[in-house]
C-alpha cells in the first residue's frame, strides 16, 4: 500500500506522505510543501483530492473545507513566451 | 532600456573604502573563531522560541547542540512563509562588505549541516552575475576588485566562459562575475529535516499555536499563553520575521520592521543542468532547483508593502520578459505556478539580533531583508552562541562585540525617542 503512487507528477507515494506526517504536519498544504506533492506539470488536478481526502480521515472535524491547498496562476501552464510583455517597457 | 538593472547588488561600490576591505577580513576570522568556541551547557536551561521560521528552527537546533531545552511554538505551518517561499540563495557576491562575514561563514556551517546528516540540498553551484550593458560592467568592474581584496573567490567571465555555466545565457551578455563558492538549498527539504532532528534530540513542536500572551512580571518574560496550554521556560527568543514587530509591541519593545510581498515564478522541469550556478541580472534572479524547476523573481516598485500574497500580472509579464531577454531559447518552457512570499525589512536593511531593551531574559532575532534563508544558520548559531555566552557573563572580544552593536535592538532607541524614521 506504501507504494501506491499518490501524485503522479512528482512521484509522490503514500509512504513519502505517512513520512511527512511523522514531522507533525497537520494540513494538505504542510504535506504539499513537504514532499512537492501537487507541484508538478498538472499543479495537483488529481493529488489535491486524494490528499484531501485522506488527511480529513486523520482529524476529528474531517474534511477541511475550503482545501488549506493554495491554487496559483496560471493554473495551466503556459509558455514563456506567450505571457512576457512584448516591446518597450517604461 | 533602463541603464542599471543590476539585481541584489548591496555592494555600494562609491561608498565602501580600504578600511572596510579590512574590517571586513578581520571580522570574518573573529566571527568563525568566536562560533567555534567550545559551549556545554553544565545545568538543566530552557528556552522557549516563538517563531517556526527558518530562523527559529535553526537557532532551535544550534541552542539544542549546546544542551539547552527547546520548546518552538508556531502559530501557523512550520518554515511556510518566506522560510518555504524564497529563492534558496547562500551567498557573497552581491552582498555589502559588512554582511559578508555572516555570508561567508553561513556558507560553511551549511556545508557542516550535511555533515551532521540535515538534509538541505546545499550545493555550492556559485552565483553569477551579469551586466547587459556598459554601465554595468563598469560596476561590476568595481565590484570585483572590492570583493577580490575583500578575499571571496570572484572572477570576470566573457560571454563564451559563461556559458560553461549557463549554456542557453543570450550571445548580447557580454560580462559577468561569478563567485565559486556561493551555492543554495532547498528550503523545504531543510525545515522538514531540521523538524525530524529537532524532536529526536527531544524538543517540543508546537505548530497551528497562536502566541494567546506574553506574560511579564518584574522586568521577565514568565510565561507564553497559548491555545494549548501557557508555556514557561528560563529564556524566550522572538523570531517571528515581518510579525515581530507586532509581537514586540505589546512588550513596549521598538522592533522596526516592515513586511513586504516579493514574486516568486516557477517554470515547468527542464532539462538538468542548464542553469547551474545562481543567476542575476536584467532586473530578476533565477536559479535550477535539484527537481529541474527554474525559479526565478525579483522585487520592484509594484511590491506592495504589507502581508498579500496575491501575483500581478505585470509582474509576470515584466519578469517573463526579462527571463527570455537572458535565456531566449528558453521561451516555449512553461510557467508552472507563481507564488509570493513576504520580506522582512528593517530601516537600516540590518538585522536585528540580540537582547531585548527591558525583558531580562527576552531576545529577538528578526529583521533579514530578504536575506534570511542564506544567512540562517550562521545567525542561528550566532544567537545560541550569545545566548550561552551572555547568561554566562562570559566577557566577548571587542570585535564580537561591535559586530553584535551593529545587530542590536538598541541601535533604534534614539530614534525612538526623537521620531526619526532610520
Amino acid at each position: 500500500m506504501k507504494d501506491v503512487i499518490i501524485c503522479r507528477c512528482e512521484e509522490v507515494s503514500l509512504g513519502d506522505i505517512e513520512d511527512a506526517k511523522e514531522n507533525g504536519l497537520k494540513t494538505s498544504q504542510e504535506i504539499k510543501m513537504a514532499t512537492r506533492l501537487g507541484m508538478g506539470m498538472c499543479q495537483g488536478r488529481i493529488c489535491r483530492s486524494l490528499i484531501d481526502l485522506y488527511m480529513s480521515d486523520q482529524t476529528p472535524q474531517g474534511l477541511l473545507q475550503p482545501s488549506s491547498l493554495t491554487v496559483h496562476v496560471p493554473v495551466r501552464p503556459v509558455s514563456l513566451c506567450q505571457l512576457a510583455a512584448k516591446g518597450d517597457r517604461a | 532600456m533602463s541603464e542599471n538593472l543590476l539585481t541584489m547588488l548591496a555592494l555600494d561600490i562609491e561608498k565602501e573604502t580600504i578600511e572596510d576591505v579590512h574590517r571586513t577580513k578581520q571580522e570574518i576570522t573573529a566571527l568563525e573563531q568566536y562560533l567555534n568556541e567550545a559551549r556545554s551547557l553544565p545545568e538543566k536551561k530552557s528556552v522557549l522560541i516563538i517563531g517556526g521560521g527558518i530562523i527559529g528552527l535553526l537557532t532551535g537546533y544550534f541552542l539544542q547542540e549546546i544542551g539547552f531545552d527547546v520548546s518552538i511554538v508556531e502559530a501557523k505551518s512550520f518554515a511556510a512563509a518566506a522560510s518555504g517561499r524564497n529563492g534558496g540563495a547562500i551567498m557573497t557576491l552581491g552582498r555589502e562588505l559588512s554582511e559578508i562575514p555572516y555570508s561567508l561563514n553561513s556558507l560553511k556551517i551549511w556545508s557542516q549541516l550535511t555533515e551532521k546528516g540535515i538534509e538541505t540540498h546545499f550545493k555550492k553551484n556559485g552565483h553569477l552575475m551579469v551586466a547587459r550593458n556598459e554601465t554595468e560592467a563598469n560596476i561590476l568592474r568595481k565590484c570585483y576588485e572590492l570583493y577580490v581584496q575583500a578575499g571571496i573567490h570572484v572572477e570576470l567571465l566573457d560571454n563564451k566562459s559563461m556559458k560553461k555555466y549557463v549554456p542557453f545565457l543570450s550571445d548580447a551578455i557580454s560580462l559577468g562575475i561569478y563567485s565559486h563558492d556561493d551555492g543554495s538549498a532547498y528550503p523545504f527539504t531543510t525545515s522538514q529535516s531540521l523538524l525530524k532532528s529537532l524532536k529526536q534530540g527531544g524538543a517540543k513542536l508546537y505548530n497551528h499555536c497562536h502566541v494567546e500572551k506574553i506574560v511579564t512580571e518584574n522586568n521577565k518574560i514568565v510565561a507564553v499563553q497559548t491555545p494549548k496550554g501557557s508555556f514557561t521556560a528560563d529564556y524566550f527568543i522572538i523570531s517571528t520575521g515581518p510579525w515581530t514587530q507586532k509581537i514586540c509591541k505589546e512588550l513596549s519593545e521598538h522592533i522596526p520592521i516592515r513586511p513586504r510581498r516579493s514574486q516568486l515564478f516557477a517554470t515547468e522541469i527542464v532539462r538538468q543542468n542548464i542553469i547551474k550556478p545562481f543567476f542575476t541580472g536584467n532586473g530578476i534572479y533565477l536559479r535550477q532547483t535539484h527537481a529541474g524547476n527554474i525559479l526565478f523573481g525579483g522585487g520592484g516598485p509594484w511590491e506592495l508593502d504589507g502581508y498579500e500574497l496575491n501575483n500581478t500580472i505585470e509582474a509576470i509579464q515584466l519578469q517573463s520578459g526579462r527571463f527570455l531577454e537572458l535565456f531566449p531559447k528558453l521561451k516555449n518552457k512553461k510557467l508552472l505556478r507563481t507564488f509570493a512570499g513576504t520580506v522582512e525589512l528593517t530601516p537600516d536593511y540590518t538585522p536585528i539580533m540580540g537582547k531585548l531593551m527591558t525583558l531580562e531574559n527576552g531576545y529577538v532575532s528578526a529583521g533579514y531583508n530578504g536575506h534570511g534563508f542564506g544567512i540562517s544558520t550562521v545567525m542561528g548559531k550566532l544567537m545560541s552562541s550569545y545566548l550561552y555566552d551572555h547568561i554566562h557573563h562570559i566577557e566577548l572580544n571587542n570585535t564580537i562585540k561591535e559586530m553584535l552593536n551593529k545587530l542590536s535592538v538598541g541601535r533604534f532607541e534614539k530614534a525612538k525617542e526623537t521620531g526619526d524614521v532610520i
